[in-house]
Parts: C-alpha cells; sequence; structure tokens
C-alpha cells in the first residue's frame, strides 16, 4: 500500500515536464496522493506516540498533539485544494496549486515532529512532501510579475 | 406495449440509484480527501486517549 503511493507519487511527478501546466485529472491524482502522504503521516504519528506513551506520556501526548495540528492543517488545505479542482474550470485552475502548498506546512510539521521523536519518516510522506512541493511550485505561480513594477 | 411503458418508468426511477452504484464503483472522482482524511485523524485520536488517561 505505502510502497504504491510511492510509486504513484513518482509517476505522477516524473510524468509533469518541468513548467508545464497540470491539468484537473492530474491536479485531482495530486491532491489525492498527498492527501494519502498525510493519511500515512499521521497513523505512523499515532502508532508512535501510543508506544512511547508507556514510558513518557508528557512526550507522546507533545508528538500526538503537534501530529494532530499538522494534520488538522494539511487536512483543511487540502480540502480547500479539492474544492478548487472540483471547480476547474470556473477558477479553480488558479488555486488548488496554492492550498496544495499550504497542505505542506501541515504535512511538514507533522513530518518534523515523527523526526523528533526519533521515528523514520515513511517513504510515502517523504514523496507526498516532494510532489506538494514540485506541483505547488509549478501551479502556484507568485503574484509579485503582476504589477509590473 | 404497456409492459414495456412500465418498466422505462421504473428505470426511471432507479436511475439516480443505478447512477450512484456506477459512480461509486467507477467514477473517477469516487475518492475524496475526505474520505482519506476522516475527522479527527488518529494522532487528534491518541491525544485525547493520552488526556483521558487511557492507554
Amino acid at each position: 500500500m505505502r510502497l504504491g503511493i510511492a510509486g504513484a507519487a513518482l509517476l505522477v511527478a516524473s510524468c509533469i515536464p518541468a513548467g508545464a501546466p497540470t491539468d484537473r485529472p492530474g491536479a485531482r491524482s495530486a491532491v489525492l496522493l498527498v492527501a494519502e502522504a498525510v493519511h500515512v503521516a499521521d497513523v505512523t504519528c499515532a502508532d508512535v506516540a501510543h508506544a512511547m506513551a508507556s514510558t513518557d506520556r508528557g512526550k507522546a501526548l507533545a508528538v500526538a498533539d503537534a501530529c494532530a495540528h499538522g494534520y488538522a492543517v494539511a487536512r483543511s488545505s487540502l480540502l480547500a485544494a479539492e474544492a478548487a479542482v472540483d471547480a476547474y474550470d470556473a477558477g479553480g485552475a488558479g488555486r488548488w496549486g496554492c492550498a496544495l502548498r499550504d497542505s505542506l506546512v501541515g504535512l511538514r510539521e507533522t513530518s518534523a515532529a515523527l523526526e523528533l521523536a526519533g521515528a523514520k519518516v515513511p517513504a510515502a510522506v517523504s514523496d507526498g512532501l516532494s510532489l506538494a512541493s514540485t506541483l505547488s511550485g509549478l501551479a502556484c505561480a507568485p503574484q509579485s510579475d503582476a504589477g509590473g513594477g | 406495449m404497456e409492459l414495456a411503458l412500465q418498466l422505462i418508468a421504473i428505470a426511471a426511477k432507479l436511475w439516480p440509484t443505478i447512477g450512484d452504484i456506477i459512480r461509486g464503483s467507477s467514477h473517477p472522482d469516487a475518492r475524496r480527501v475526505a474520505d482519506i482524511l476522516p475527522d479527527p485523524g488518529a494522532s487528534a485520536t491518541v491525544a485525547a486517549e493520552l488526556r483521558r488517561g487511557t492507554p
């Protein structure tokens, strides 16, 4: 399952030429793949916190809280990204990439909490981070060039 | 003829259900972020358990 996610993420990323805009199916696949990565990160973190609870309850709670916060941030951003993909032809094409970028904040937070807890970050999570970073860089264009000086 | 019309009427009534079944099994939009990411997530559930004092 996790290898499948990683493989699919790599496949999606490798099929997108640098600088190319992403179409709606590609955008939807990317949002769902990053959601899978967030899910894997959340479940892994819950397992780590659960195992840690018997030796250090305070630290376990801190880890679980950090992961839960990251999850909430990523989840709400991915729901927004999905809504933008649903409305792709009605302006969503210009919004989903920025919402995907916002989900990176949450996924990074969860990933960092795992590393701080001494756990190995699953490959599916690293791949999700990489994919979201690459695609949001392509699909969330900076506004700075719109003003013209 | 009358039987055929009745069958068409029944099929028309059932069509939304049939459509749901088709979409659920093969429509590319079938999977949603909310299906993958429940609220609360696993970490939030563990955090709540730890606060309650349950293992």
